[in-house]
């Protein structure tokens, strides 16, 4: 919620990217979709965050003379405590982005007088809204100006929200907030095209331009306007030609300029990026941000049992599969054991060689049985006898043995002999050179041929 | 108090069970190889005990055969062969089932090698068969194609009351 000038804008998210404007308008007449939004919130099903003012805050930026950014941290305060104008017992700070740079530690400090906080709660209360985070108008308006345009590491942007009750300056380098500034000139009265009004407004500019040395030579300067009054062409133009922006300096206009602030608390309200600052803290803070912390942390744990119970069922199941798919093989060579070697005593694991060793010993009942439905050596033997009778060989000796064959013989040549190999080899037989035997008185070819059954034919 | 105190235990309790999750997730992790390796070589076991069922259902198909004509007997090698052979029974051996193996030497001396193939189908053809398991021809030197055929033959057949 931005609230300022007796008007108020409200802006709901439920993301990062989707935002949608509640309400625009005057406070006092804020509709029930307001109503509805801060019953939400006090339920612990939302977040309520407003700012507080740059005018009723300060920021600064703080160098300690450290390396370390836990010493550094010790005397922060101390450092803080110089530069405000009042205690720093009264007021609520922070310290942010604190860095090593260089040799010293440098860190953005916010404060804000504890009682312009109680103040600006009760506000919003008044307004129906119980906040649940009290952000700063400054570093919300850089960050969502950031999210808008992407900067340059080394250009300066000057943020220029022209509000309906006051001006806001906010300066930056890169990705660097340097600086907030507030001008007390109303968009009512630059309008009315006051002169006093826009001239106060532009020495406030150049003054901060001046004070934070942006003003160098080749220094790339951003100019981005936001706020009710950015929509205003004709007042831009005026302003941008009474700062004598010349034709280096980018000019920006933000989206929806009007709800942009509301916008920037809302995203700075889901995602706590850098910068992120809640003024609200201790017994102040709202019991609604302390349901909802509680309903995310049962929802984290709903969440990761859930995932814990998955992953066990995702596990337990794969596993059942792998051991049911196991057995079940098991089981079918089991089967097959038994319909193989009947009455063996198979034990698992040792199955095939179970059975192998079953079947070798009762390969003798066996093989009588099946050796008859094998091809038989008789066929063999009519065989030989017909080739050696067509290529007119004289067989001599012959010996025919399950596993090995000899053949002893004479033909008219050499080639002759070769031709009793093909019939040893259509059944199996693994046929060996011819060898030539001694002459006889009848001048043909003596020879031998031995064959052997090879092992994979036995 | 006792509301938050049972929120953290909620969330413990989530912790734990996301915890024994990913304990389980390793373990498995860890395991599954060995256990796909295992299946692997159990199929294989499989497939090769299916190979060694093929051939055993064909020997009992074998045996089966005998079986349905159990109470024939082989046929008399000497009535095959006549007075020119020479029979000797070499053994008898009790298989299983309560049948027996015979072997049998046939000698045939002069004889032309064709006769002896004649012999040798006639012998194969009876039912239950002789088979000829081994075989010698010595041709003699007065004529070709001719001379001493030796041979083995054996026979099954069903002499016990076995299965």
């Amino acid at each position: 919620m931005d609230l300022a000038g007796g008007r108020a804008v409200v802006v709901r998210s439920a993301s990062n990217r989707r935002f949608e404007t509640v309400y625009n308008g005057p406070v006092g007449e804020m509709g029930p979709a307001v109503a509805a939004a801060a019953t939400a919130v006090s339920r612990g099903r939302a977040l309520a965050s407003g700012c507080q003012s740059v005018a009723a805050s300060l920021t600064r930026v703080l160098k300690a003379p450290f390396a370390s950014v836990k010493k550094a941290g010790r005397v922060l305060p101390s450092l803080l405590d110089i530069q405000l104008p009042f205690p720093l017992e009264t007021c609520i700070y922070r310290f942010l982005d604190v860095r090593r740079s260089g040799d010293h530690v440098r860190a953005l400090a916010l404060a804000a007088q504890d009682e312009a906080v109680r103040r600006r709660m009760r506000q919003h209360e008044e307004a129906g809204m119980i906040l649940t985070s009290l952000d700063h108008e400054g570093l919300a308006l850089w960050t969502e100006s950031l999210e808008d345009y992407p900067i340059e590491p080394d250009a300066v942007r000057m943020v220029v929200s022209l509000g309906c009750e006051n001006t806001v300056l906010v300066a930056g380098r890169g990705l660097s907030f340097e600086s907030a500034h507030h001008c007390p000139v109303s968009l009512d009265r630059l309008r009315s095209g006051e002169t006093a009004a826009a001239d106060d407004l532009v020495r406030r500019m150049r003054h901060v331009l001046q004070a934070g040395q942006f003003l160098q030579a080749g220094q790339k300067i951003q100019w981005a306007w936001t706020g009710a009054g950015a929509a205003d062409e004709a007042l831009r133009s005026r302003l941008e030609s009474l700062l004598e922006l010349g034709p280096e300096v980018i000019r920006l206009v933000h989206r929806e300029p009007e709800t942009m602030l509301a916008r920037a608390l809302s995203r700075r309200a889901i995602r706590e990026g850098n910068y992120a600052v809640n003024l609200i803290a201790g017994d102040r803070a709202n019991p609604a941000l302390e349901k909802l912390r509680l309903r995310r942390l049962r929802g984290a744990a709903v969440f990761y049992f859930a995932l814990g119970l998955l992953l066990t069922g995702v596990n337990a199941g794969w596993n059942a599969w792998l051991a049911t798919k196991e057995a079940e093989i098991s089981r079918r060579i089991g089967r097959a054991a038994e319909a193989i070697a009947p009455g063996t005593r198979i034990y698992p694991g040792q199955e095939f060689l179970l059975v192998s060793r079953a079947r070798e010993a009762n390969a003798p009942n066996v093989s009588p049985f099946t050796r008859v439905f094998k091809p038989s050596p008789a066929m063999l033997l009519r065989e030989l006898l017909d080739a050696a009778a067509a290529a007119d060989i004289t067989i001599s000796k012959l010996s025919l043995r399950p596993d090995a064959a000899t053949v002893t013989g004479a033909s008219e040549t050499w080639a002759g002999c070769e031709k009793l190999s093909p019939v040893f080899t259509t059944y199996g037989f693994m046929v060996s050179e011819p060898q030539r035997e001694d002459a006889g008185a009848d001048e043909r070819v003596h020879f031998s041929l031995s064959a052997g059954v090879s092992d994979g034919a036995k | 108090m006792a509301q938050s105190r049972f929120k953290y235990a909620g969330l413990w309790l989530a912790a734990a069970m996301l915890a024994a999750g990913l304990l389980y997730s390793a373990h498995t992790v860890r395991i599954t190889p060995r256990r796909i390796r295992s299946i692997r070589q159990k199929q294989d076991v499989l497939l090769q005990m299916h190979d060694l069922q093929k051939i055993a259902l064909a020997e009992q198909a074998a045996v089966r055969r005998f079986e349905d004509d159990a109470s024939a007997r082989p046929c008399s090698l000497k009535e095959l062969a006549g007075r020119r052979a020479d029979i000797r029974q070499r053994e008898s051996v009790q298989l299983a089932g309560g049948w027996t193996l015979y072997r049998t030497e046939v000698v045939f001396n002069d004889t032309p090698f064709d006769a002896a193939g004649d012999f040798i189908a006639a012998a194969e053809a009876c039912r239950p068969p002789w088979r000829v398991t081994e075989c010698q021809f010595s041709a003699s030197p007065r004529a070709p194609a001719a001379g001493t055929v030796t041979l083995m033959l054996e026979a099954l057949e069903k002499t016990g009351g076995g299965q």
